[in-house]
Protein backbone atom coordinates (compact mmCIF):
# COMPACT_ATOMS: atom_id res chain seq x y z
CA UNK A 1 0.00 0.00 0.00
CA UNK A 2 2.87 2.12 -0.39
CA UNK A 3 1.51 4.14 -3.24
CA UNK A 4 -1.46 5.14 -1.17
CA UNK A 5 -0.27 8.14 -0.05
CA UNK A 6 -1.87 11.56 0.64
CA UNK A 7 -1.24 13.34 -3.06
CA UNK A 8 -2.52 10.09 -4.29
CA UNK A 9 -5.52 10.40 -2.86
CA UNK A 10 -5.85 14.20 -3.11
CA UNK A 11 -5.95 13.85 -6.67
CA UNK A 12 -7.93 11.27 -6.83
CA UNK A 13 -10.49 13.02 -4.90
CA UNK A 14 -9.66 15.91 -7.09
CA UNK A 15 -10.40 14.40 -10.32
CA UNK A 16 -13.95 12.85 -8.65
CA UNK A 17 -14.71 16.68 -8.36
CA UNK A 18 -13.64 17.74 -10.93
CA UNK A 19 -15.60 15.82 -12.98
CA UNK A 20 -19.04 16.19 -11.02
CA UNK A 21 -18.51 19.86 -11.12
CA UNK A 22 -18.51 20.08 -15.17
CA UNK A 23 -20.37 16.78 -15.76
CA UNK A 24 -23.41 17.44 -13.43
CA UNK A 25 -25.97 20.28 -13.99
CA UNK A 26 -27.36 20.67 -10.73
CA UNK A 27 -25.73 23.86 -8.78
CA UNK A 28 -25.95 22.46 -5.70
CA UNK A 29 -24.06 19.12 -6.48
CA UNK A 30 -21.56 21.94 -7.93
CA UNK A 31 -21.27 23.21 -4.77
CA UNK A 32 -20.48 19.82 -3.17
CA UNK A 33 -18.04 19.00 -5.88
CA UNK A 34 -16.39 22.26 -5.19
CA UNK A 35 -16.25 21.51 -1.40
CA UNK A 36 -14.20 18.00 -2.31
CA UNK A 37 -12.11 20.14 -4.88
CA UNK A 38 -11.27 22.20 -1.78
CA UNK A 39 -10.74 19.17 0.31
CA UNK A 40 -8.34 17.18 -1.96
CA UNK A 41 -6.40 20.98 -2.16
CA UNK A 42 -6.10 20.94 1.98
CA UNK A 43 -5.00 17.15 1.53
CA UNK A 44 -2.49 17.79 -1.08
CA UNK A 45 -0.83 20.35 0.49
CA UNK A 46 -0.74 19.01 4.03
CA UNK A 47 0.44 15.58 3.22
CA UNK A 48 2.94 16.50 0.57
CA UNK A 49 5.50 17.04 3.22
CA UNK A 50 4.63 14.75 5.40
CA UNK A 51 5.71 10.92 5.90
CA UNK A 52 4.12 8.78 8.13
CA UNK A 53 7.49 8.84 10.97
CA UNK A 54 7.14 12.47 11.24
CA UNK A 55 5.88 14.43 14.67
CA UNK A 56 3.69 17.13 14.60
CA UNK A 57 5.54 20.60 14.07
CA UNK A 58 5.33 21.81 17.93
CA UNK A 59 8.67 21.43 19.73
CA UNK A 60 10.00 20.34 21.81
CA UNK A 61 9.54 16.97 19.66
CA UNK A 62 10.73 13.18 20.77
CA UNK A 63 14.46 13.65 20.43
CA UNK A 64 15.39 12.19 16.78
CA UNK A 65 12.60 12.05 15.18
CA UNK A 66 11.77 14.35 11.99
CA UNK A 67 8.97 16.78 12.33
CA UNK A 68 6.63 17.68 9.24
CA UNK A 69 7.35 21.18 7.49
CA UNK A 70 4.94 23.45 9.64
CA UNK A 71 4.74 25.63 6.46
CA UNK A 72 2.22 23.81 4.11
CA UNK A 73 0.10 23.53 6.73
CA UNK A 74 0.17 27.34 7.87
CA UNK A 75 -0.94 28.04 4.39
CA UNK A 76 -3.65 25.54 4.58
CA UNK A 77 -4.95 26.35 8.02
CA UNK A 78 -7.33 29.56 7.56
CA UNK A 79 -8.73 27.94 4.07
CA UNK A 80 -11.01 25.91 6.32
CA UNK A 81 -13.28 28.75 7.84
CA UNK A 82 -12.47 30.89 4.47
CA UNK A 83 -13.61 27.34 2.81
CA UNK A 84 -17.40 27.97 4.76
CA UNK A 85 -17.70 31.48 4.21
CA UNK A 86 -17.33 31.28 0.52
CA UNK A 87 -19.83 27.99 0.63
CA UNK A 88 -22.51 30.68 2.77
CA UNK A 89 -21.59 33.11 -0.08
CA UNK A 90 -22.47 30.80 -3.18
CA UNK A 91 -25.35 28.94 -1.50
CA UNK A 92 -26.99 32.41 -1.09
CA UNK A 93 -26.39 33.52 -4.63
CA UNK A 94 -28.27 29.81 -5.45
CA UNK A 95 -30.97 30.62 -3.50
CA UNK A 96 -31.71 34.19 -5.08
CA UNK A 97 -31.38 32.22 -8.56
CA UNK A 98 -33.67 29.47 -7.26
CA UNK A 99 -36.34 32.45 -5.80
CA UNK A 100 -36.13 33.81 -9.19
CA UNK A 101 -36.57 30.45 -11.84
CA UNK A 102 -37.14 28.07 -9.43
CA UNK A 103 -34.77 25.29 -10.67
CA UNK A 104 -31.70 24.51 -9.41
CA UNK A 105 -30.78 23.32 -13.01
CA UNK A 106 -28.17 25.23 -14.45
CA UNK A 107 -29.03 24.19 -18.41
CA UNK A 108 -32.43 25.84 -17.28
CA UNK A 109 -31.81 28.57 -15.43
CA UNK A 110 -29.06 29.10 -18.67
CA UNK A 111 -32.36 28.94 -20.75
CA UNK A 112 -34.79 31.01 -18.88
CA UNK A 113 -32.04 34.08 -18.77
CA UNK A 114 -32.30 33.79 -22.43
CA UNK A 115 -35.45 33.74 -23.32
CA UNK A 116 -36.29 36.64 -20.82
CA UNK A 117 -33.34 38.57 -22.26
CA UNK A 118 -34.64 38.15 -25.49
CA UNK A 119 -37.90 39.12 -25.57
CA UNK A 120 -36.77 42.41 -23.30
CA UNK A 121 -34.87 42.99 -26.06
CA UNK A 122 -37.57 42.77 -28.34
CA UNK A 123 -39.97 44.58 -26.39
CA UNK A 124 -37.20 47.15 -25.78
CA UNK A 125 -36.77 47.35 -29.30
CA UNK A 126 -40.04 48.38 -30.20
CA UNK A 127 -40.31 50.59 -27.41
CA UNK A 128 -37.77 52.91 -27.06
CA UNK A 129 -34.82 52.47 -29.50
CA UNK A 130 -31.91 53.53 -27.11
CA UNK A 131 -32.22 50.72 -25.04
CA UNK A 132 -30.06 51.93 -22.42
CA UNK A 133 -31.57 49.50 -19.62
CA UNK A 134 -32.14 46.54 -21.82
CA UNK A 135 -30.55 44.48 -19.30
CA UNK A 136 -32.58 45.77 -16.40
CA UNK A 137 -35.21 43.04 -15.59
CA UNK A 138 -37.84 43.99 -13.50
CA UNK A 139 -38.79 41.39 -10.42
CA UNK B 1 -22.87 13.77 -27.48
CA UNK B 2 -21.67 16.97 -25.86
CA UNK B 3 -21.94 15.77 -22.56
CA UNK B 4 -20.48 12.49 -23.34
CA UNK B 5 -17.15 15.38 -24.64
CA UNK B 6 -17.06 17.10 -21.53
CA UNK B 7 -17.43 13.94 -19.03
CA UNK B 8 -14.07 12.40 -21.50
CA UNK B 9 -12.66 15.75 -21.36
CA UNK B 10 -12.64 16.06 -17.59
CA UNK B 11 -11.76 12.51 -16.86
CA UNK B 12 -8.93 12.77 -19.20
CA UNK B 13 -7.69 16.11 -17.85
CA UNK B 14 -8.71 14.89 -14.07
CA UNK B 15 -6.41 11.30 -14.70
CA UNK B 16 -3.82 13.80 -16.42
CA UNK B 17 -3.64 15.97 -13.31
CA UNK B 18 -3.09 12.92 -10.98
CA UNK B 19 -0.72 10.68 -13.26
CA UNK B 20 1.70 13.74 -12.93
CA UNK B 21 1.56 14.42 -9.56
CA UNK B 22 1.64 10.33 -8.49
CA UNK B 23 4.64 10.03 -10.86
CA UNK B 24 6.66 13.27 -9.67
CA UNK B 25 5.43 13.53 -5.97
CA UNK B 26 4.93 10.42 -4.89
CA UNK B 27 8.17 10.20 -2.68
CA UNK B 28 9.10 13.25 -1.82
CA UNK B 29 12.52 14.28 0.33
CA UNK B 30 10.72 14.89 3.44
CA UNK B 31 13.78 13.69 4.80
CA UNK B 32 15.01 17.29 5.90
CA UNK B 33 13.04 18.97 8.58
CA UNK B 34 13.14 22.68 8.93
CA UNK B 35 16.34 24.23 9.76
CA UNK B 36 15.51 27.54 11.86
CA UNK B 37 12.64 25.74 13.48
CA UNK B 38 14.18 26.56 16.90
CA UNK B 39 15.13 29.86 16.03
CA UNK B 40 11.76 30.27 14.90
CA UNK B 41 10.70 29.48 18.39
CA UNK B 42 13.36 31.87 19.91
CA UNK B 43 12.01 34.62 17.86
CA UNK B 44 8.11 34.06 18.71
CA UNK B 45 8.10 32.28 21.93
CA UNK B 46 5.55 29.76 20.25
CA UNK B 47 6.41 25.89 20.37
CA UNK B 48 3.78 25.17 17.87
CA UNK B 49 5.35 26.36 14.65
CA UNK B 50 2.27 26.09 12.61
CA UNK B 51 1.11 29.32 14.88
CA UNK B 52 4.12 30.85 14.90
CA UNK B 53 4.32 31.17 10.83
CA UNK B 54 0.51 32.22 10.78
CA UNK B 55 0.40 34.79 12.97
CA UNK B 56 3.87 35.81 12.80
CA UNK B 57 6.26 35.74 10.35
CA UNK B 58 3.87 35.06 7.62
CA UNK B 59 0.65 37.91 8.75
CA UNK B 60 0.10 39.55 5.99
CA UNK B 61 -1.04 36.31 4.65
CA UNK B 62 -3.36 35.91 7.62
CA UNK B 63 -4.63 39.26 7.63
CA UNK B 64 -5.43 39.44 3.72
CA UNK B 65 -7.52 35.49 5.11
CA UNK B 66 -9.13 37.79 7.40
CA UNK B 67 -10.32 40.29 5.01
CA UNK B 68 -11.67 37.49 2.54
CA UNK B 69 -14.01 36.43 5.61
CA UNK B 70 -15.29 39.40 6.39
CA UNK B 71 -16.28 40.19 2.96
CA UNK B 72 -17.60 37.00 2.49
CA UNK B 73 -19.89 37.38 5.70
CA UNK B 74 -20.93 40.87 4.78
CA UNK B 75 -21.85 39.87 1.49
CA UNK B 76 -24.34 36.72 2.95
CA UNK B 77 -25.84 39.04 5.30
CA UNK B 78 -26.18 41.95 2.25
CA UNK B 79 -28.01 39.22 0.54
CA UNK B 80 -29.81 37.21 2.72
CA UNK B 81 -30.94 39.67 4.99
CA UNK B 82 -32.09 42.78 2.90
CA UNK B 83 -34.84 40.61 0.96
CA UNK B 84 -38.62 41.26 1.98
CA UNK B 85 -39.60 37.45 2.32
CA UNK B 86 -36.25 36.96 5.22
CA UNK B 87 -38.41 38.15 7.65
CA UNK B 88 -40.79 36.27 7.17
CA UNK B 89 -40.19 32.72 8.62
CA UNK B 90 -41.59 31.63 11.51
CA UNK B 91 -39.48 29.70 14.49
CA UNK B 92 -39.94 26.58 14.81
CA UNK B 93 -38.96 24.93 17.79
CA UNK B 94 -36.37 21.87 18.04
CA UNK B 95 -37.74 18.51 19.48
CA UNK B 96 -37.44 17.92 23.71
CA UNK B 97 -34.79 15.23 22.61
CA UNK B 98 -32.58 17.42 20.61
CA UNK B 99 -32.85 20.63 23.25
CA UNK B 100 -32.05 18.36 26.30
CA UNK B 101 -29.17 17.18 24.54
CA UNK B 102 -27.73 20.31 22.53
CA UNK B 103 -28.04 21.91 26.46
CA UNK B 104 -25.69 19.22 27.79
CA UNK B 105 -23.00 19.59 25.03
CA UNK B 106 -22.91 23.54 24.57
CA UNK B 107 -21.68 24.37 27.66
CA UNK B 108 -18.74 21.98 26.49
CA UNK B 109 -18.43 22.93 22.94
CA UNK B 110 -17.69 26.86 24.10
CA UNK B 111 -15.53 25.90 26.31
CA UNK B 112 -13.61 23.77 23.73
CA UNK B 113 -13.85 26.44 21.87
CA UNK B 114 -12.07 28.97 24.14
CA UNK B 115 -9.18 26.28 24.87
CA UNK B 116 -8.22 26.02 21.24
CA UNK B 117 -8.13 29.63 20.80
CA UNK B 118 -6.01 30.48 24.38
CA UNK B 119 -3.61 27.71 23.71
CA UNK B 120 -3.27 28.28 20.40
CA UNK B 121 0.05 28.94 20.21
CA UNK B 122 0.90 25.65 22.34
CA UNK B 123 -0.91 22.76 21.23
CA UNK B 124 -2.79 21.90 18.20
CA UNK B 125 -6.06 24.82 17.87
CA UNK B 126 -5.65 27.91 17.20
CA UNK B 127 -7.91 31.16 15.92
CA UNK B 128 -9.42 29.93 13.54
CA UNK B 129 -10.34 26.47 14.49
CA UNK B 130 -11.69 27.76 18.19
CA UNK B 131 -13.28 30.57 16.59
CA UNK B 132 -15.01 27.64 14.37
CA UNK B 133 -15.78 25.42 17.47
CA UNK B 134 -17.22 28.21 19.90
CA UNK B 135 -19.82 28.60 16.98
CA UNK B 136 -20.72 25.29 16.90
CA UNK B 137 -21.29 25.73 20.48
CA UNK B 138 -23.54 28.48 19.67
CA UNK B 139 -25.39 26.40 17.53
CA UNK B 140 -26.25 24.41 20.10
CA UNK B 141 -26.90 27.06 22.39
CA UNK B 142 -29.49 27.97 19.75
CA UNK B 143 -31.22 24.63 19.50
CA UNK B 144 -31.54 24.45 23.05
CA UNK B 145 -32.77 27.77 24.12
CA UNK B 146 -33.91 29.49 20.98
CA UNK B 147 -32.91 31.82 18.38
CA UNK B 148 -34.74 35.16 19.01
CA UNK B 149 -33.68 35.00 22.66
CA UNK B 150 -29.93 34.50 21.84
CA UNK B 151 -29.71 37.36 19.12
CA UNK B 152 -31.21 39.52 21.69
CA UNK B 153 -28.69 38.68 23.83
CA UNK B 154 -26.11 38.89 21.63
CA UNK B 155 -27.28 42.31 20.14
CA UNK B 156 -27.58 43.59 23.69
CA UNK B 157 -24.07 43.01 24.02
CA UNK B 158 -23.34 45.15 21.16
CA UNK B 159 -21.66 41.96 18.66
CA UNK B 160 -22.79 43.58 15.44
CA UNK B 161 -20.30 46.85 16.22
CA UNK B 162 -17.64 44.33 17.41
CA UNK B 163 -17.94 42.43 14.05
CA UNK B 164 -17.32 45.85 12.42
CA UNK B 165 -14.73 47.14 15.12
CA UNK B 166 -12.17 43.76 14.68
CA UNK B 167 -11.01 43.73 11.68
CA UNK B 168 -9.97 47.04 12.19
CA UNK B 169 -8.87 46.48 15.19
CA UNK B 170 -6.19 43.83 13.52
CA UNK B 171 -5.39 45.75 10.48
CA UNK B 172 -4.38 48.57 13.24
CA UNK B 173 -2.34 46.06 15.17
CA UNK B 174 -0.81 44.88 11.89
CA UNK B 175 0.08 49.07 11.01
CA UNK B 176 0.69 49.70 14.55
CA UNK B 177 5.06 48.87 14.29
CA UNK B 178 4.96 51.80 11.65
CA UNK B 179 4.21 54.26 14.76
CA UNK B 180 7.15 53.51 16.39
CA UNK B 181 9.73 53.27 13.31
CA UNK B 182 9.96 49.38 13.01
CA UNK B 183 8.77 47.69 9.65
CA UNK B 184 4.97 46.79 9.00
CA UNK B 185 3.65 43.63 10.88
CA UNK B 186 6.59 43.14 13.29
CA UNK B 187 5.88 41.78 17.12
CA UNK B 188 5.32 44.80 19.27
CA UNK B 189 4.99 43.01 22.65
CA UNK B 190 7.78 41.37 24.16
CA UNK B 191 8.35 37.98 23.98
CA UNK B 192 8.40 35.32 26.84
CA UNK B 193 10.02 31.68 27.92
CA UNK B 194 8.46 29.52 24.86
CA UNK B 195 6.02 27.13 26.14
CA UNK B 196 4.51 29.81 28.86
CA UNK B 197 0.90 30.50 27.96
CA UNK B 198 2.01 34.81 27.94
CA UNK B 199 5.48 33.51 26.52
CA UNK B 200 4.24 35.33 23.47
CA UNK B 201 1.62 38.20 24.06
CA UNK B 202 0.87 39.01 20.40
CA UNK B 203 0.36 35.74 19.02
CA UNK B 204 -2.20 35.36 21.80
CA UNK B 205 -3.95 38.26 21.43
CA UNK B 206 -4.15 38.10 17.31
CA UNK B 207 -5.29 34.53 18.28
CA UNK B 208 -8.06 35.71 20.50
CA UNK B 209 -9.07 38.68 18.07
CA UNK B 210 -9.48 35.92 15.19
CA UNK B 211 -10.94 33.62 17.30
CA UNK B 212 -13.74 36.22 18.15
CA UNK B 213 -13.86 37.36 14.55
CA UNK B 214 -14.62 33.99 13.15
CA UNK B 215 -17.37 33.72 16.28
CA UNK B 216 -19.31 36.46 14.97
CA UNK B 217 -18.77 36.02 11.34
CA UNK B 218 -20.03 32.37 11.86
CA UNK B 219 -23.03 33.67 14.13
CA UNK B 220 -23.88 36.44 11.35
CA UNK B 221 -24.10 33.74 8.52
CA UNK B 222 -25.93 31.36 10.66
CA UNK B 223 -28.23 33.57 11.69
CA UNK B 224 -29.19 34.99 8.23
CA UNK B 225 -29.73 31.39 7.13
CA UNK B 226 -31.73 30.24 10.67
CA UNK B 227 -33.83 34.09 10.04
CA UNK B 228 -34.50 32.70 6.63
CA UNK B 229 -35.40 29.23 7.01
CA UNK B 230 -37.21 29.41 10.59
CA UNK B 231 -35.53 26.19 11.55
CA UNK B 232 -32.08 25.45 12.20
Amino acid sequence: MGWLSGPTVAMILLAIGTTALIVRKDLVIKLLALGLVNSSGILFLISIRFQPAMEAPILPAKVGSPIADPLPHALVLSAIVINFAILALSLVFVMLLVERYHSTDCGRIEHAVETEEATLGSQNLAAEPSGTDARKVPR
Amino acid sequence: MKRRVRTALAVALSLAASGIVIFNLSAPDVAAPPHDADLLVSETGAPNLVSAIYLDARLYDTLYEILVFTVAVIGVRFYLLRRESSARATPIPESHVLQASAQILYPLTLLLGLYLTVFGHLSPGGGFGGGVVAASGLLLCVMSIGVQTIYRRLSGAGIERLEWALPMVIVAICVAPLLFGRPMLSNLLPVGRAGHVFGSSSILLLNILVGLKVLIGSWMVLYAFICHRGEI
